[in-house]
């Protein structure tokens, strides 16, 4: 079996099927396969020339360091329902951009264009300008961590089958599929909406400091909602979305391999359960959160509360400040949650969203661990923002050296802040989400909770499919109820962690720019499920 | 194209199409959208200027069509090869489809649109060194007294372009400026904004933007605890806007969208807001707020002018009165609405921008807070969430500066709150009315007046700053 076949896929299930697709090395496979969008790479063998001409511009214009990145991001957005699909929408952004600093100023222009050499020199002489211009204020320095030279380096992610090598009539046929046994789940009048997502980016950086890369990444996403009608009793319209297929750094592959099969069920049945339940009992109570929870509540919390830059001030006009407000006198210190607690971030776990060899200002991120054991242990930084807490890491007796985290959503805009995957540790013991509740005398279980937090991710709520818990077993599902948190009394009340075989991995969005079309980076969260003991659980809709 | 693309022109565009209709094959229409927008910005980090960048963002999106099925293709490419790519690639999704015939229009006919200024020759030419300036007289005021502000200051401009082979050409060219800026203290126990955004540079007062924020972070300083409950507020413009939009609009998958429950047709299915509680009829000659506020948006306005048409298809706005005088008249509908019930194939459509106007005796702030005896003003709202579609009911949280009103007077700064509250129940509920000003909430254009309201729901406490 060289193709999706429907019956087949029904009968031996997606990942058996997955199998015999990437072991057949496509004799029988849709034809025009390769015929698809275009060029099959951008970045051309002599981009390090033309590179080096917008470098040396911007040097001879006076700039002190210099940086530039070309960037070429193709992606294909997909819109399927169970009645139809629509032409997906196939874009291609291409883009370069100059950063330089002049006298501790930083200068930055881009360009939405194809690159050249006289582009280049054009960027490199307007990036020096602006930065010059800006520098006759208050002379100061602006110190960036060293970071190791590349080379000549280049690095593509390592995916199984590059999704834009496959034809629009296979996913075409491979998602209707999935559909098709989704929708013999479900319940009365629903409606489906499956958005299967694809990106590639390759880019070509170069610095004054000598680095070279070329470096290609991949993100693969096929977001999964339901709505279902409204319930004849309650009157309440109830949904529910996939917590698989999240956003991932992967190929085509991971949508074969997705388990659609064994999830349909279960998302169709929270759907249905999302619309009948019983009323709040407004009150503290215990809680199992589930993994999908814990991510969300992490990507909330410790994640935006630990960026360097936003702790210091500079994202106040924006995303926001931190509850963390003495980093330096915090760092090793600061408790903020239980012993249990250990978060650590990366970019180089396998088919994590936020993965790459190198991050977009040239270093090779590291693994930080930023809460051992429940306390404050480092932060997410770039190059220049970990010159902020040198002392603390020459007291550690570690290298001052850039986390990793710089990002630029296109060529041709400045490098900012990206978050990078997290982990939260998993506990000692074989625990899972089913024997934390069963460990529950009376509380409450969270299923799929998602939940926004305030401006300096320190206070939120959130909400979910949530079950009444009594004597270790799930009740009725309650309605109309958020629960509400504090960040360092949510962390410090965790009594119980799932263990490594309760984790699940999940891919989120979140990015600095809030408004219109400004793509987010995504970033990959592995967590497992926990009990939280004191959760304030309030009646949504209740005013004061 | 010329070699140094630093912003499109009319001629540009013209030519831009014909090139890409030169390219097409198999008959059928083609439509091209282009967006242009040069961006020059300048952002400062406390207290000191951080980066002055400019960039030249592109995006195309052709769209080919014919008999009805459709493919479009989005690129930022405009040399030879990457608009021929985009060509194929748009013809190659149309061929993977059906014909469908409803898709296919009637014959088209041009509708004009309206001609609002939105264009300052003297802001065009504005580049960094005047940025630089501008940044150093927004930062003066803090620095003075020992704050760290915190801003971000854009003078860009954009073109709006739709050509189609169907004889429509619409290009717009745009001045956009925006400053905003966040003043705190270096404990971290205060918190002042504010924000401006028009089409020129000389609509917007910048010393007094800098001084506003000042101040409000000076006066916020070191906030004591008030218990949350019910009370009556001082809202300033930016916090009815914050707290009213989302009527309106509402974030989506791919931006900002607008709120279903201000279509005519969800409301005859009785979702949203402006449902009436008889089935098959929306709230339209109801009264559904105070008498002294309407909701208009106009692209003429002279104060909140925006772009005249649609961006994906060229469908012009219209002036339109949506609430007048407390009493809904209109709400937005699609042209399929519009064929079936008003027997014309106009729709209405709802460009998010707006005004939120006043008629009668309007009360300055420091007279709403004169005449209240206890009260809290409001700086503004973030973070607001819909957690109701039928009453809009949202929460958030106050930000950047919250007072406590006693006696007329305001006494002391207090902690931020959670709150839980309708922007229609607030509108249903208001003791005196200011001055309509121009908010800050780009890309759209509104316009709020300050509002003193009863009863207002604190339902949290919060000791975020």
């Amino acid at each position: 079996m060289s193709y999706i076949n429907r019956r087949a896929f029904v009968k031996q299930g997606s990942s058996a099927l997955a199998l015999a697709v990437l072991t057949d090395k496509g004799s029988n496979r849709y034809l025009n396969a390769q015929e698809i969008s275009g060029d099959a790479h951008e970045i051309s063998s002599n981009s390090q020339s033309i590179l080096n001409e917008g470098l040396n511009a911007a040097r001879q214009a006076g700039a002190q360091y210099t940086d530039m990145m070309y960037r070429v991001t193709r992606s294909e957005d997909w819109n399927f329902t169970a009645s139809s699909v629509t032409s997906p929408k196939s874009a291609i952004v291409v883009g370069a951009g100059i950063r330089a600093l002049y006298n501790g100023y930083w200068g930055f222009a881009g360009s939405d264009e194809v690159i050249n050499a006289q582009l280049s020199r054009r960027l490199g002489t307007e990036a020096a300008e602006q930065a010059r211009s800006g520098s006759y204020g208050t002379r100061r320095r602006i110190d960036l961590a060293p970071t190791s030279v590349v080379g000549n380096g280049h690095w593509t992610m390592p995916v199984e089958i590059d999704p834009f090598s496959v034809s629009d009539g296979e996913k075409i046929d491979f998602i209707s599929t999935v559909i098709d046994y989704i929708n013999r789940e479900r319940v009365g009048g629903s409606v489906l909406y499956v958005q299967p997502s694809f990106t590639r980016t390759e880019s070509a950086f170069a610095s004054t400091e000598g680095s070279f890369f070329t470096q290609t990444t991949y993100c693969t996403e096929c977001p999964i909602s339901v709505q279902t009608e409204r319930h004849f009793i309650s009157g309440e319209q109830g949904g529910a979305r996939a917590d698989f297929a999240t956003p991932a750094g992967a190929g085509w592959e991971y949508l074969l391999r997705a388990p659609f099969q064994d999830k349909a069920f279960q998302l169709m049945e929270h759907a249905a359960r999302s619309r009948h339940g019983k009323p709040v009992d407004v009150g503290r109570y215990d809680v199992v959160f589930d993994a999908y929870s814990m991510a969300a509540i992490l990507d909330a919390t410790i994640a935006p509360a630990t960026e360097l830059d936003r702790v210091f001030g500079y994202e106040s006009n924006n995303t926001g400040t931190s509850f963390i407000n003495k980093p330096l006198d915090m760092l090793g210190s600061y408790r903020i949650g239980s012993p249990l607690i250990n978060v650590s971030s990366n970019r180089t776990i396998k088919g994590g969203a936020a993965t790459v060899k190198w991050d977009d200002e040239g270093v090779v991120p590291k693994e930080a661990q930023l809460l051992k054991e429940g306390v404050l242990a480092d932060f997410q930084t770039t190059r220049e923002s970990a010159n902020w807490i040198a002392s603390y890491y020459r007291h550690l007796g570690q290298p001052v050296q850039s986390g990793g985290c710089a990002w630029r959503q296109k060529g041709s805009a400045p490098p900012t802040h990206c978050p990078p995957n997290f982990i939260l540790h998993p506990g000692n013991e074989n625990t899972t989400f089913e024997d934390l509740i069963a460990d529950t005398k009376r509380g409450i279980a969270v299923v799929g909770g998602r939940v926004s937090s305030d401006s300096q991710a320190l206070n939120g709520s959130g909400q979910g499919l949530l079950y009444e818990i009594r004597d270790g077993k799930l009740g009725e599902v309650i309605l109309g109820a958020s629960y509400i948190y504090r960040t360092p009394e949510f962390w410090k009340n965790v009594v119980a962690l799932g263990g490594s075989n309760s984790i699940g991995s999940f891919g989120f969005y979140r990015g600095r720019e809030s408004g219109i079309s400004q793509e987010s980076p995504a970033h990959t969260i592995s967590s497992v499920p926990a009990k939280v003991t004191g959760i304030a659980i309030v009646d949504t809709l209740r005013k004061a | 194209m010329r070699a140094d693309i630093s912003f499109l022109t009319e001629g540009d565009c013209r030519s831009l199409f014909s090139k890409i209709e030169s390219l097409c094959a198999g008959g059928g229409k083609t439509s091209v959208l282009l967006d242009g927008r040069w961006s020059r910005v300048t952002t400062w980090g406390n207290s000191e200027l951080r980066l002055n960048h400019e960039t030249n963002d592109i995006r195309l999106n052709i769209s080919r069509e014919i008999r009805g099925a459709r493919g479009s293709a989005i690129t930022n490419r405009l040399d030879d090869k990457g608009i021929s790519e985009a060509v194929r690639v748009a013809e190659k999704l149309l061929h993977g489809q059906g014909e469908k015939w409803e898709n296919i229009d009637e014959r088209y006919i041009d509708k004009p649109i309206l001609k609002p200024t939105l264009w300052s020759d003297q802001t065009y030419k504005l580049g960094a060194d005047d940025r630089t300036g501008i940044t150093t007289k927004v930062m003066e005021p803090a620095i003075q007294h020992g704050l760290l502000s915190t801003g971000k200051l854009d003078i860009s401009a954009e073109c709006h372009a739709i050509v189609n082979s169907d004889g429509m050409f619409r290009y717009y060219p745009v001045t956009d400026v925006q400053c905003s800026v966040t003043v705190r203290n270096k404990n971290g126990t205060g918190s002042g904004w504010a924000g401006r955004h028009d089409y020129d540079l000389a609509k917007i007062d910048i010393g007094e933007l800098a001084n506003r924020a000042t101040q409000k972070c000076i006066r916020a300083q070191d906030p004591v605890t008030v218990e949350p409950g019910r009370y009556t507020v001082v809202l300033e413009p930016q916090a009815v806007a914050d707290l009213f939009t989302p009527v309106v609009a509402s974030p989506s998958n791919n931006g900002i969208s607008e709120n279903s429950g201000f279509q005519r047709y969800i409301a005859e299915d009785g979702k949203g807001p402006f449902a009436s509680k008889r089935p098959g009829y929306s709230k339209i000659g109801e009264l559904v707020w105070d008498r002294r506020i309407n909701l208009t948006a106009d692209p003429m306005d002279p104060d909140a002018g925006f772009v005249p048409f649609r961006r994906y298809d060229g469908e012009p706005y219209r002036p339109v009165k949506w609430v007048d005088q407390g009493v809904l008249r209109e709400l937005s509908y699609d042209k399929i609405y519009a064929i079936g019930t008003m027997g014309s194939s106009d729709p209405l459509i709802n460009s998010l921008s707006y005004r939120l106007s006043v008629e009668g005796i309007t009360t300055s702030i420091e007279d709403m807070i004169a005449a209240t005896e206890r009260g809290i003003l409001v700086t503004r709202f973030s973070n607001v969430r819909k957690v109701d579609s039928d009453s809009v009911l949202c929460t958030g949280y106050t930000r950047d500066g919250l007072w406590l009103i006693e006696n007329g007077k305001l006494s002391k700064p207090v902690k931020n709150f959670r709150f839980t509250e309708s922007p229609i129940f607030i509108l249903n509920n208001v003791d005196a009315v200011g001055q309509a000003e121009r908010v800050f909430s780009p890309p759209f254009a509104r316009i709020a007046p300050a509002l003193k309201v009863r009863d207002f729901s604190f339902t949290g406490l919060v000791d975020s700053v």
